[in-house]
């Protein structure tokens, strides 16, 4: 093995680290180490760790051949490993397969018997040595002993004395007792080798372990999760009133998919009849426009007789006033003018006239008064005549008014129409809203139940996650402790070594449904 | 056991100590490869110890002419970690 001290210091600093790694930051180079080294199939992976892993369990730097100056066997891991044929691997080593190799392969008259493997080793070739191994399968009892949390302890401690001591003496026997295999197999595996398949084994123990802990943890953190949801989960009410009831539709999963309400047969039995109610309002709606449009024509015609009063002006209007006064009165005169000159007439007195003192000349007194009270009349006749412009200006203004009044009821008649439809519809509306209490009541209960039913998941949750939390360091625990390679995370490493214990590891976790039942669930 | 956090802090370490020495990602690489040769073909082992010379990582009378198996996983895992953290970005090409 190498010795990387004697390497420059860019070496010195990675190797061993980089060792460690070399199985999950290159997972196919351990196989091809052990193809390299001979093995083939399951027996590639182990051989490969063995001949990397071993190398890298050394410490300070220490080559394996020194550290195994004082062992039994001086061979390299490598040369031990080669020792054996590929086809000893494919058929016993490590298949656990019953049936005996290849009768071309001399078989050791030394060889073991119920020892590790499986079916007979052939003769090896290289530095491990050219003895013939003979192995049978590993003893039940052995098998056993080391699924036990006992015999985890007890090949982590042999492993530990194998690396330190080497394949001396007790540490050899111990090997032996342990894993079942005689000493002389022990020995053409070679320190390296044996070192590197306990701690492997163990490894591997801790491995399943802790992916058995990371996998109840996850478990339990994912029922938490459920449980959570299920919890968080809308769970309305049922309500029912004297108004309706309200409905609530579930899938298969319990998910609400569907909300609605049912409003009671009075409800709906008002809602019939307001129908009816609107159904006619519709119908008024529609001869609304028909039925007051001669209110539209009496409007023009108001505008217009009031446009014939406005188009005169007020002194035309006057002036208008007394020409017509004039020719009501003009025949009245004329007649009472032709009296007093009759009267004059038959009394003599046609042409008399008399002073009237003054600056006034001399008239008839009959005829002057005529013709005083004509001429107050006249202006009684004037005055009148404006005041009667100022009421027909009024009076055009008015229809005006009046006019447009019609007008506007025209629109207002048709507006007020829609009443009764929109009083019927209202009240149908009132009485659905009556109706959806139940669903809206259902609805705020089941928020507020809802919450709560959350809020209590959530701290189940919680409390499991916590839980699973708290015991991982537990279910994690191995007795294996810290013989722990990274050759152990290779899928490749640990499924060759399942095979070649046949075995899984006992160990006392906590399971989901334990984790359950503790939190009543 | 060899955790994520292992590797990256390995990987750390071994980006510190190619600028410290001077060592480039393309020799890890070359050397990478040559390890993996030498697991199907062992009569390039020679060769592989001739590059690590000549990459002034070992002295040649400091190196065993015996294969050593160890030797050659771990420049092959460097050579492949190289390649690893080229392609995350981690080094520069």
């Amino acid at each position: 093995m190498a010795n990387w001290k004697k390497f420059k210091k860019f070496v010195q600093k990675v190797a061993k680290p980089v060792a460690l790694v070399a199985s999950i930051v290159y997972p196919p180079l351990i196989p091809m180490i052990g193809s390299a080294l001979g093995a083939t199939g399951a027996a590639t992976a182990v051989v490969g760790a063995a001949a990397l892993g071993a190398g890298s369990s050394l410490v300070a730097g220490d080559s394996l051949k020194e550290a195994l100056t004082t062992g039994a066997i001086s061979g390299l891991t490598a040369g031990a490993v080669q020792a054996v044929s590929p086809t000893a691997f494919d058929s016993g080593l490590f298949s656990g397969g019953g049936a005996a190799a290849s009768g071309t392969a001399p078989v050791a008259s030394t060889g073991v018997t119920n020892g590790l493997m499986g079916s007979t080793l052939p003769v090896g070739a290289g530095a491990g040595g050219t003895q013939a191994v003979a192995a049978s399968t590993l003893g039940s009892t052995a098998a056993q002993y080391l699924t036990s949390p006992a015999g985890v302890s007890a090949a982590t401690q042999v492993a530990s004395d194998v690396a330190s001591k080497g394949l001396i003496g007790d540490v050899l026997t111990k090997a032996s007792q342990l894993t079942g295999l005689s000493e002389g197999t022990l020995g053409q595996l070679g320190s390296a080798g044996v070192q590197a398949l306990l701690s492997g084994y163990a490894a591997k123990t801790t491995a399943d372990t802790q992916k058995q802990a990371a996998q109840t943890a996850a478990d339990a953190q994912i029922e938490a999760a459920r449980i959570a949801a299920e919890a968080a989960k809308f769970r309305p009410v049922g309500v029912t009133t004297r108004f309706g009831s309200s409905n609530f539709g579930y899938d298969a999963q319990g998910n609400l998919v569907t909300a609605g309400y049912t409003p009671s047969a009075e409800i709906t039995g008002y809602q019939d009849r307001l129908r009816a109610l609107a159904g006619q309002g519709m119908t008024d709606i529609e001869g609304a426009r028909a039925a007051y449009q001669p209110l539209t024509g009496a409007a023009q015609s108001l505008f217009s007789l009031g446009q014939g009063y406005l188009a005169k002006s007020p002194e035309q209007a006057a002036a208008d006033y007394i020409s017509k006064q004039q020719a009501l009165i003009t025949p009245s005169r004329q007649t009472q003018l032709a009296e007093v000159q009759n009267r004059l007439f038959q009394q003599g007195r046609t042409g008399a006239a008399t002073a009237q003192g003054g600056n006034l000349m001399n008239t008839n007194p009959e005829l002057a008064a005529y013709y005083n009270a004509l001429a107050q009349q006249d202006l009684v006749l004037a005055a009148q005549a404006d005041e009667e412009a100022r009421r027909r200006i009024e009076f055009g203004s008015g229809l005006f008014d009046t006019g447009a009044n019609l007008q506007g009821r025209y629109y207002t008649g048709q507006t007020a129409a829609y009443a009764p439809f929109a009083t019927a519809m209202d009240t149908s509306a009132k009485l659905e809203n009556l109706a959806q209490v139940p669903l809206t009541l259902g609805t705020a209960i089941g928020e507020r139940t809802t919450a709560g039913t959350a809020a209590a998941g959530g701290l189940l949750s919680e409390g499991i996650t916590s839980a699973a939390r708290t015991m991982a360091p537990s279910n994690a625990y191995s007795l294996t402790g810290d013989v722990l390679g990274g050759i152990a995370q290779s899928p490749l490493v640990t499924s060759a070594i399942d095979k070649a214990f046949g075995v899984q590891p006992q160990q006392r976790t906590y399971t989901l449904d334990e984790l359950k039942t503790i939190f009543g669930t | 056991m060899a955790t994520a956090q292992q590797v990256a802090e390995t990987k750390q370490m071994v980006r510190e100590a190619m600028q410290e020495e001077g060592v480039s990602p393309e020799t890890l690489i070359s050397i990478g490869k040559l390890a993996e040769r030498v697991l199907q073909d062992k009569s390039l082992y020679p060769q592989l110890l001739q590059a690590i010379i000549d990459s002034d990582l070992a002295e040649a009378e400091d190196l065993e002419t015996e294969i050593d198996y160890e030797l050659i996983g771990v420049f092959a895992t460097l050579g492949e970690m190289a390649r690893q953290m080229i392609a995350s970005g981690e080094l520069g090409a």
